[in-house]
């Protein structure tokens, strides 16, 4: 029982800061309503006080605001790209399963093609030269997330069409979407839940990368990556402010890193 | 498998994904709704407004006003060749800015390769064998917690505390060992706190074998136990997980070498998408990603040959 109880433990915790940072990527903006781009030049690098609850940057602009707007930044790419991916996956693996042969053969080697690639390099290579800007972000991690969605629902879809008990509704007259809904959709929601919890994580530290390099997100764009970049100089003067991008990043990536270990494993074992 | 079969396989994978980026690059820079011509003008003679007559010779000295298919089936016989053209900056020839480049980074990736190996491997093996003591619970949060922090931000940490307060390193001149150790060390950071979990998981599979028991009442002594029956069966899944190590030295290459005003080849890159020198992009991301495949098939290489008698 004791084992149970353990792994129940940091299963809540994740719910907890993942729910967090959520709502603070929802509602932050709205609740803290002030311009995370308005500059303030006469109070550059101020310390944390009452006007500005985490203080200023070095062109006098709200840590706090930038720091919500940048959440909000980086959970819609994020979400977007992973819903994006399952969707793009799944379909893909129902048309590969479906009409099995060449096609079939032909999408897995596409796929472990473009899942054999490093994801940054290519984000890198056409961010610049597609012009940056958040939809140029979620397409360019989008094309290089989708396969492993691909091979999780391929695999695991692979199974369970082989097995008795589709055979037994195939038999009884189930249509392929009647299938699909009740019996194959159950079982690979989990997998791809857990999947896409560890790809938010990823893909947050993917766009902070990014915006650290410079690369794809315009300057006034509030990012935590372009935040520490921008703030790093000034570490002596202004820690509270370099700091608090620095906890944002590692919050999210852990609450979603426990999140997705709490969950059921993945195993994409596709031979 | 055999090895003919394995290698034709990663053959036919390099190829597709050589083509596959080309391609990809290709069509990204020439289909843009706005002039590409425009562009390299306004990047290479940034200060002036960039105009329709400026962008006219750019477009003429590049052969940017060939017909498109002509220009693709150029750039893929080009790159097959391994011939990227000149770059838009400097005029130098690419391939040569790789190969410059190049040595620096591989010097700096492979003994950053080793020391985290190194670095992981013990760690990951002291952990499984003291599995729940107190030294696995800090080890394992130090790793956890590696591995969570992005490592552009372990390597700002490590030029703060090494370079600036400490100044055991420098950030610039030679590129002697006074410079290189803090970036070693960082590479190696960054890819152990994930590989030494892998080390540690691995170890606990093999030491809960059945087989292990059984070599243990036969009377094989403890200390030589998984020296002799453990050692094969727990390095599989670290050699699996070899190309996830190898990604990760990619982005390291680019990310902290920009950290550390490093003249390898992701300082390179970054400077290139800086500047929109398209054919030095494309030929340094063109290099790093037929390094990484290469790495993963040597990987693969070394997989068959220890386990080629099981192999089916």
């Amino acid at each position: 029982m004791s084992h149970v109880s353990e792994a129940r433990r940091p299963w809540k915790l994740g719910i907890v800061l993942t729910l967090l940072f959520v709502m603070t990527a929802t509602f932050g903006p709205l609740l803290y309503a002030v311009d995370p781009n308005a500059q303030n030049l006469l109070s550059v690098l101020s310390p944390p006080g009452a006007q500005y609850p985490l203080g200023t940057d070095q062109l006098g602009r709200d840590v706090l605001a930038r720091l919500l707007h940048g959440a909000r930044y980086s959970a819609g790419i994020a979400i977007a790209v992973v819903v994006f991916s399952i969707a793009l996956g799944c379909i893909l693996a129902g048309i590969a399963q479906w009409s099995g042969g060449m096609i079939s053969t032909s999408l897995v080697m596409f796929s472990d093609a473009v899942y054999a690639l490093p994801g940054l390099l290519v984000t890198l290579l056409l961010a610049d030269v597609l012009g940056g800007g958040a939809m140029v972000i979620v397409f360019l991690l989008w094309i290089v997330a989708w396969p492993e969605y691909f091979r999780l629902s391929y695999s695991v879809g692979q199974q369970i069409v082989k097995s008795d008990h589709v055979l037994a509704s195939r038999l009884a007259g189930a249509s392929g979407g009647r299938i699909f809904r009740l019996q194959v959709l159950p079982v690979i929601l989990p997998y791809l839940l857990s999947l896409g919890a560890i790809s938010v994580g990823r893909i947050v530290l993917a766009i902070a990368t990014l915006g650290f390099l410079g690369v794809g997100i315009a300057p006034p764009q509030a990012e935590w990556g372009m935040m520490i970049n921008d703030l790093r100089v000034y570490w002596q003067i202004s820690p509270i402010q370099l700091a608090a991008p620095v906890i944002a990043i590692v919050w999210v990536v852990l609450a979603l890193l426990i999140l997705s270990q709490s969950m059921p494993t993945t195993k994409p074992g596709l031979n | 498998m055999t090895l003919a079969a394995l290698l034709a396989r990663k053959a036919l994978l390099i190829l597709t994904i050589t083509l596959l980026v080309a391609s990809c690059s290709f069509w990204a820079v020439h289909l843009l709704p706005e002039n590409i011509a425009m562009q390299i003008a306004a990047a290479r003679f940034s200060g002036t407004e960039p105009n329709q007559q400026l962008a006219e010779v750019v477009s003429q000295s590049y052969g940017l006003d060939r017909p498109i298919l002509v220009q693709y089936a150029d750039w893929l016989a080009g790159t097959l060749k391994l011939d990227f053209g000149v770059s838009l900056v400097t005029g130098r020839d690419v391939v040569q800015d790789i190969a410059h480049h190049g040595q620096n980074s591989l010097r700096t990736v492979f003994w950053g390769f080793i020391a985290g190996v190194a670095l992981a491997v013990p760690t990951g093996y002291v952990c499984a064998r003291f599995a729940g003591s107190h030294l696995d619970t800090v080890l394992t949060v130090f790793s956890a917690a590696i591995s969570t922090i992005p490592s552009f931000l372990v390597a700002i940490v490590m030029v703060q505390l090494f370079v600036v307060e400490l100044g055991l390193a420098t950030l610039s001149g030679t590129s002697g060992w006074a410079r290189l150790w803090v970036l070693v060390l960082t590479i190696a950071l960054s890819i152990s706190g994930l590989l030494s979990r892998v080390v540690r998981t691995a170890v606990i599979d093999v030491r809960l074998q059945p087989f292990m028991l059984h070599a243990l009442i036969r009377g094989v002594p403890e200390r030589e136990l998984f020296w002799r029956h453990g050692l094969k069966n727990a390095l599989r899944p670290v050699l699996n997980y070899l190309p996830v190590v190898f990604m990760f030295l990619i982005y390291d290459v680019i990310v902290i070498e920009t950290v550390f005003n490093y003249h390898g080849l992701g300082w390179a890159l970054i400077n290139a998408v800086k500047a929109l020198d398209v054919p030095l992009m494309q030929g340094l991301v063109l290099a790093l990603v037929l390094f990484y495949l290469c790495c993963t098939t040597l990987s693969d290489l070394l997989t068959w040959r220890i386990y080629r008698h099981k192999a089916s």
